[in-house]
C-alpha cells in the first residue's frame, strides 16, 4: 500500500510537472542542436577529415593536428594577440568607461545627460561591416579622410592597411568606440543608486571634487566593475570575430597585428582545405578557455563569494 | 544640494567633455552619410569628406534602380528579424518559467546544462559541420535564423532570474488551485507580468538578427538569400556585385563609393529611427545582464 | 493560448524532425560514399543501364544541376541569367529531363565560397574548379572521381580534347578531378594599354620588348596625363617575366627556363620575382599605381574602365586575348603587347577545370549535363553570349553580332568569357573574333614552348601540413609585394625567412624528388 501511495505520487508528479518539462523542450532541444552536437565534434581535432566518410567515418589521426599546429610559427602570435587584446580592451573599457559614466551624472541638464549616454553607447547597436565602411572612409590610402589631412598638412601619405605598427592603436580604438557605452550604461545606474547625502556629509567635512569620487563613488562602483571585467576574462580567449575579420579586411602584411584564434579558424576551413587543423586550434581554444574560467572562478570564490560567476 | 564653486567648474569640465566625446563618436556616422551624397569624383578626387564639393543623390537613386536586389536582402532581413525574434522570445519564456519555480525537479540539472553551453563551446568548425552535413541548412533560410541566434542561455538565466525576483510564486499557487493549467499560468501571468524582460530580450535578440552576417557568410551563397548586412559583406569583397554588367546608367559610371555607404546608410535606418523608443529597455537589458543569474 | 501551443508544438516536432532526417542522412551518405569508393565502377555501370534504357526519362522529376562559376569581373544581373537560363532549360528539359541552376561568383569571394560549400558537402554538381587545389580536394574527399563518369556518359566531353588523356590530366594518382577548361594552353606576360591614351598622343608601343621599354613609356605617359594611375595592379597574381613553370601550380615554387632547366626554386627567391617588385615599388613611390592595391576588393579592370589607370599586366598573350580583356574592362578598347614568348606547362595547360562536387546528389546526371553543355553549340552559345535577338544576332556570314545600335554594355547578357565556360570551341564565333578564330588558337597552342615537365602533378600530400603553413606566409605578403606597397630590399628577406620556418625547404625537396621520378619514367 505504501508502495501504490508512492507510485501514485510519483504518478501525480509526474503529471503536475509534465506541462513544465514539456515547454523547456524547445529551448534544449536547440541547445543540443546548437550546442552539444558540435561539442562532440571536437573530435574532429583527432581526425584526417575526409568530407565523404563524415565526422565520425574519417580516419584517425592521433594528435599530428596538435603537432602541426604546435610546430606552427603562427601560434604564439595567435595566443598574444587574442590575450592581449581582450586585456586592452578590458582596461580601457573599465578605465574610460567609468570615466565617462562620473563625467555624465556630473551634468545636471537631464536633456544633455539623456544625449550623451545615448550618444556613447548609439555605436554599440551598429553592425561591424557599416564600422569597417566607416574606417575604410578614414583610412584608405586614396581617398581616405587622413591621408587627405596628412597631405593637407604637407605629410606624406601612409598605406594604413600595409603598415603593422599602427594597428593595436586602430583596433583598440574601434573596439572602444564600438563598445565603451556598453559599461557606461552599467556604472551611470550603479551611480545613479548612490544615496545623495553621502556627498553632502562629505560635502561637510570639506571634501573635494575628487575626493569624493575616490571614497565614493568608486568604492560604490566596485562590485559593478568586478562584475564586468569577469563576464569580459570569462571570454577572453574568444575575440570579436567581425572586428578582426572585416576592419582590417584581410589585409595581408598586417596579418601579426590582426590575426587572432577566430580569425585563423576560419581562415584555415576557407582555404585549402586545412579542416584538421582548424578543427585542432578551435579544440585549443575552447579547452583552454573553458578551464580558464574554472580557474578564475575558484579564485574569486575564494577572495568574495558573492562575485563569483557560479 | 549646496553645490561649491569646484562643483561648478567640475560640471563645466564634464560638459565640455562630454561634448567632444559626443563629436567624436558621431562623426564617423556623419562621414557615412555624407559621402553617400557626394558626387562619386569627387569623392575619388577630394577624398571623403564632411563637407562634400558636390553633392548628388545617385547613390540612392541606383539603390532605387537595383530595387529588386537591395529590397530582396531587405525583405529578407525583416523577416528572419521579425520570425527569428518572436520564436526567441518564446522559446526563452518557455524555458525560464519552469527554471523559476524553486520547486520544480531537476532544476539544478536543467540550469547546469544551460549554464555549461555558456562556458565550453565546440568552435566554428565543428558547429558548421553540424549544420552542414547534419542538418542540411546551407542556402536555406533556416541558415539565417537558426545558428547562434535562435535562443541564448545567457537570456534564459536573465529572464529566470527576473521572473524568480519579480512574480512571487504564491500567485502561480493560487493559480493552481483555481485549476488554471500550467499553459494558462504562463500566458494569464508569465507573459503580462514579465512583460517588460520580454520586451527587452526581444530587442536584443532583434538587433543580432539585424546585424547579423556571419551566418550569411558561412552558411549562404545565393545571391538570392542574402540578408541586407551579407549584402553588404559581399559588397566589400566585390563592388561590382552591384554594378551589374550591362546595366549602366546611359553612359554614366556607376557611383562605387557612394553607393556602398548609402546602402550601409539605408542598412542603419531602422536601428536609427527605433533606437530613441527602445533605448530604455535596451539600458535596461544591459543591467540586468551584469546581475549574476 | 491555442495558437501558442500549436507553435510551440510546431516548433518542437521541426526540430525533431529536423533532427531525425538528419541523423537518417547522413547514414546513408556515408553508405552511399562507401559503395562509390569500393565498387564505383560497377555501382555506376548499373544505374547507367537504368538510365540508358529510358532515355529521358518523362515521368521522373527533372533533376536541378547546380553549377557555379566565377567571372574576374562584372556579371549580368540575376534576372538576366534567368532569362537566359529560362531559354537553356527548355532545351535541357527536353533533351535531359533535367534543369540547370546557374551561380556566378565574383572571383574575389570564389575560393572562400568554393571551399565552404565543398567542406560541408553541399549539393554542387559542377563547378569550375583552380586545377592547382585539386589534389589537396581529393585528400580531402571534395571532389567526385570523373573517371569511371567520363568512360560511362563523357564521351562526348572526351571526344571534345585532342586525346582523352589531354581530358583527364587534372588527376592525382588515377583519381580524375576535373576536364580541363577549352582554352588555350600557354601563357605569355602581355601589357595591355588602353588605346585611346595611345593615340591621344600619338605613342608608338610596337617597339615594347621588355619591363625597361614599358618602364619608359610609363616615363612619358605619366608627364602627358598627370594623376592618372599608369598601372592597376591585379593583387592576385604578378606577370611571368621570364620562362618559367609553377610546380603544383600554386605560384609559390617554379622551374625557371624549364625549357631545359629541371631544378625546383623557391619562386620568391629568383631574380625574376625580385625584379618585377622592384619596377612595381618605383612605379607605387612615383604615385602611378593606386596605394591602395593591396588590400583593394575592387577588380583592377574596373580602373581601366573608370579611365583611372593607363595599363595592366596579364599572362594571356592568346589571340582572343585582347577581346576577353576589353569584355572585363567593359568594352575600353586596349592595345596588346607580348613581353615573352608563349609557353606551356602543366599549370598554364589546365588553370581551370570543371569537377563534379562530391556533394552531388546524382553524379551520373551531373555528367550528362556536364556532356550536354561541351557538346552543344546551342547551349554554349546561350551561356556565352545569351538569346539570339536579344542579346546577339546572327549577320550576313554566319557569325554572330550585337543587334543594332546595341553593345556590350547596352545588351542583357554578354558574357563573352569562353575562358572559363566549359567549351568555348564549339561556340559560334564573335564576328570581330572572325571565323577562324578557334584554327588560330590552336596555332598558337602549336607555337608554344613545352615544359621539360609538361604532364607532371604533384601529390601534395606527404608534406601538405608545411605547404599550408607556407601559403599563409605567402599570403601575408604577396599581395603587398607585387603590388608595390612596400620595399622589397626589406620585405623579401623578411618572407624568405619566415618561408623557411614554415618549412619550404622540405616542400621543395619533395617536389624535386616527385619531379626527378617523374622525369625518370618517362
Amino acid at each position: 500500500m505504501a508502495e501504490g501511495s508512492k507510485r501514485k505520487k510519483k504518478r501525480a508528479g509526474l503529471k503536475r510537472f509534465l506541462p513544465l518539462y514539456l515547454m523547456m523542450v524547445p529551448a534544449f532541444l536547440y541547445l543540443l542542436i546548437n550546442n552539444y552536437l558540435p561539442m562532440s565534434g571536437l573530435v574532429l581535432a583527432f581526425k584526417k577529415y575526409n568530407v565523404q566518410d563524415g565526422i565520425w567515418g574519417s580516419d584517425w589521426a592521433g594528435m599530428s593536428n596538435f603537432t602541426f599546429l604546435l610546430k606552427n610559427r603562427e601560434l604564439p602570435i595567435l595566443f598574444r594577440n587574442t590575450l592581449g587584446y581582450n586585456i586592452c580592451f578590458i582596461l580601457v573599457n573599465l578605465v574610460l568607461g567609468v570615466t565617462l559614466a562620473i563625467l555624465i551624472t556630473e551634468i545636471r541638464s537631464q536633456r544633455f545627460r539623456k544625449l550623451a549616454q545615448s550618444s556613447v553607447l548609439f555605436p554599440f547597436v551598429v553592425s561591424i561591416i557599416i564600422v569597417s565602411y566607416m574606417v575604410r572612409g578614414f583610412l584608405d590610402p586614396e581617398a581616405g579622410l587622413l591621408n587627405h589631412l596628412l597631405q593637407s598638412f604637407g605629410g606624406k601619405r601612409i598605406s594604413w592597411y600595409d603598415r603593422e605598427q599602427y594597428w593595436p592603436f586602430i583596433l583598440i580604438f574601434v573596439n572602444t568606440w564600438k563598445s565603451v557605452g556598453y559599461g557606461c550604461i552599467l556604472y551611470i545606474s550603479a551611480i545613479m543608486g548612490i544615496d545623495m547625502s553621502l556627498y553632502e556629509s562629505a560635502s561637510l567635512d570639506g571634501a573635494g571634487k575628487f575626493q569624493k569620487i575616490r571614497y565614493i563613488t568608486l568604492p560604490f562602483l566596485k562590485p559593478t566593475m568586478i562584475t564586468v571585467v569577469l563576464l569580459a576574462v570569462g571570454r577572453i580567449f574568444n575575440s570579436d570575430f567581425g572586428l578582426f575579420y572585416q576592419v582590417p579586411q584581410g589585409s595581408g602584411l598586417i596579418t601579426n597585428a590582426t590575426q587572432t584564434i577566430d580569425t585563423f579558424v576560419y581562415k584555415a576551413l576557407t582555404s585549402q582545405s586545412n579542416i584538421g587543423m582548424s578543427a585542432a586550434a578551435s579544440f585549443f581554444q575552447s579547452v583552454i578557455g573553458f578551464t580558464l574560467i574554472l580557474l578564475f572562478n575558484t579564485v574569486t570564490r575564494k577572495l568574495s563569494k558573492e562575485n563569483a560567476l557560479f | 544640494m549646496i553645490r561649491s564653486k569646484q562643483d561648478k567648474y567640475f560640471e563645466a569640465a564634464a560638459c565640455i567633455i562630454m561634448t567632444v566625446v559626443m563629436i567624436l563618436v558621431l562623426f564617423p556616422f556623419l562621414l557615412l552619410f555624407m559621402s553617400s551624397i557626394t558626387e562619386e569624383s569627387s569623392l575619388l578626387i577630394n577624398g571623403y569628406s564632411i563637407f562634400p564639393k558636390e553633392f548628388s543623390l545617385g547613390a540612392y537613386s541606383y539603390i532605387w534602380q537595383s530595387r529588386d536586389t537591395i529590397f530582396r536582402a531587405y525583405i529578407t532581413t525583416i523577416c528572419i528579424t521579425a520570425v527569428g525574434t518572436c520564436l526567441n522570445v518564446l522559446i526563452t519564456a518557455l524555458v525560464a518559467y519552469p527554471l523559476s519555480l524553486d520547486y520544480l525537479p531537476g532544476k539544478k540539472i536543467f540550469s547546469f546544462l544551460l549554464l555549461f553551453t555558456m562556458l565550453f563551446n565546440g568552435g566554428l568548425v565543428p558547429t558548421y559541420m553540424v549544420y552542414t552535413t547534419v542538418l542540411h541548412i546551407k542556402n536555406t533560410y533556416f541558415a539565417l535564423l537558426m545558428p547562434n541566434l535562435l535562443f541564448s542561455a545567457f537570456n534564459a538565466i536573465i529572464v529566470r532570474t527576473y521572473l524568480r525576483c519579480n512574480i512571487p510564486q504564491e500567485l502561480y499557487e493560487s493559480a493552481r488551485i483555481d485549476g488554471a493549467s500550467e499553459l494558462c499560468i504562463f500566458r494569464k501571468l508569465v507573459l503580462p507580468l514579465g512583460k517588460s524582460i520580454f520586451v527587452t530580450i526581444g530587442i536584443f535578440s532583434g538587433l543580432g538578427y539585424w546585424n547579423d552576417w556571419m551566418n550569411g557568410l558561412y552558411y549562404v551563397s545565393e545571391s538570392s538569400k542574402y540578408s541586407i548586412q551579407q549584402l553588404l559583406n559581399v559588397m566589400v569583397k566585390n563592388i561590382q556585385y552591384l554594378t551589374q554588367y550591362g546595366k549602366s546608367v546611359a553612359g554614366e559610371g556607376i557611383p562605387s563609393i557612394s553607393l556602398r555607404m548609402a546602402i550601409a546608410f539605408v542598412a542603419m535606418v531602422p536601428v536609427l529611427i527605433l533606437y530613441p523608443f527602445l533605448q530604455k529597455y535596451f539600458e535596461k537589458g544591459i543591467t540586468l545582464g551584469a546581475v549574476k543569474g | 493560448m491555442k495558437l501558442k501551443k500549436k507553435i510551440a508544438l510546431f516548433l518542437t516536432a521541426a526540430m525533431t524532425a529536423g533532427l531525425l532526417a538528419g541523423c537518417g542522412d547522413t547514414g546513408n551518405d556515408n553508405q552511399d560514399s562507401q559503395s562509390t569508393v569500393e565498387n564505383s565502377g560497377e555501382s555506376q555501370t548499373s544505374e547507367a543501364d537504368n538510365a540508358s534504357g529510358e532515355e529521358a526519362p518523362a515521368g521522373e522529376d527533372p533533376y536541378q544541376v547546380r553549377m557555379i562559376i566565377a567571372l574576374p569581373a562584372a556579371s549580368p544581373s540575376e534576372g538576366e541569367v534567368d532569362r537566359v537560363l529560362g531559354k537553356l532549360n527548355e532545351l535541357t528539359l527536353e533533351k535531359l529531363n533535367m534543369t540547370l541552376d546557374l551561380q556566378i561568383l565574383p572571383f574575389a569571394a570564389y575560393m572562400e565560397q568554393i571551399q565552404l560549400e565543398l567542406s560541408s558537402k553541399s549539393k554542387l554538381d559542377i563547378f569550375i574548379s583552380v586545377s592547382a587545389y585539386g589534389p589537396s580536394w581529393v585528400n580531402a574527399g571534395y571532389v567526385a572521381d570523373m573517371g569511371p563518369l567520363l568512360e560511362e556518359h563523357g564521351q562526348d566531353v572526351l571526344n571534345s580534347y585532342a586525346s582523352p588523356e589531354v581530358a583527364t590530366a587534372p588527376s592525382l594518382n588515377g583519381y580524375v578531378y576535373g576536364v580541363p577548361v577549352h582554352k588555350e594552353i600557354s601563357q605569355q606576360a602581355s601589357v595591355f594599354f588602353r588605346t585611346d591614351i595611345l593615340e591621344k598622343h600619338g605613342l608608338d608601343v610596337s617597339g615594347i620588348k621588355t619591363i625597361e621599354d614599358v618602364d619608359a613609356l610609363y616615363e612619358k605617359v605619366a608627364a602627358l596625363e598627370p594623376g592618372m594611375w599608369m598601372i592597376a595592379p591585379d593583387n592576385l597574381g604578378m606577370p611571368e617575366l621570364t620562362p618559367l613553370d609553377y610546380v603544383g601550380g600554386l605560384e609559390t615554387y617554379a622551374i625557371l627556363d624549364p625549357e631545359n632547366n629541371t631544378t625546383v626554386e623557391n619562386f620568391f627567391d629568383t631574380e625574376p620575382f625580385k625584379k618585377w617588385c622592384t619596377y612595381i615599388h618605383k612605379w607605387f613611390e612615383n604615385g602611378w599605381v593606386n596605394s591602395g592595391a593591396a588590400s583593394d576588393t575592387e577588380s583592377y579592370y574596373s580602373y581601366i574602365k573608370s579611365g583611372q589607370a593607363f595599363s595592366f599586366f596579364s599572362d594571356y598573350g592568346h589571340p582572343l586575348s585582347v577581346v576577353d580583356q576589353q569584355n572585363n574592362c567593359g568594352g575600353v578598347e586596349l592595345t596588346m603587347v607580348h613581353l615573352t614568348e608563349p609557353l606551356a606547362t602543366t599549370a598554364t595547360s589546365a588553370v581551370f577545370c570543371y569537377s563534379i562536387g562530391s556533394g552531388s546528389e546524382d553524379p551520373v546526371k551531373a555528367m550528362k549535363m556536364l556532356n550536354f553543355l561541351m557538346s552543344s553549340t546551342e547551349a554554349m552559345n546561350l551561356l556565352n553570349w545569351g538569346i539570339e535577338g536579344e542579346d546577339y544576332v546572327v549577320n550576313g556570314e554566319g557569325l554572330l553580332d550585337f543587334p543594332e545600335g546595341k553593345d556590350a554594355s547596352t545588351v542583357g547578357y554578354h558574357l563573352g568569357a569562353g575562358w572559363i565556360l566549359p567549351n568555348q570551341f564549339v561556340c559560334t564565333p564573335w564576328a570581330t573574333d572572325g571565323a577562324d578564330i578557334y584554327q588560330k588558337i590552336e596555332d598558337y597552342n602549336a607555337s608554344s614552348i613545352i615544359s621539360k615537365t609538361m604532364g607532371f602533378t604533384f601529390e601534395p600530400s606527404p608534406v601538405q601540413d608545411q605547404i599550408s603553413a607556407v601559403s599563409n606566409v605567402r599570403s601575408k605578403y604577396y599581395k603587398a609585394l607585387i603590388t608595390g606597397a612596400v620595399d622589397p630590399e626589406e620585405y623579401i628577406p623578411l618572407l624568405l625567412q619566415e618561408m623557411e620556418d614554415a618549412g619550404s625547404a622540405e616542400v621543395i625537396a619533395e617536389m624535386q624528388r616527385q619531379v626527378d621520378a617523374w622525369l625518370a619514367e618517362q
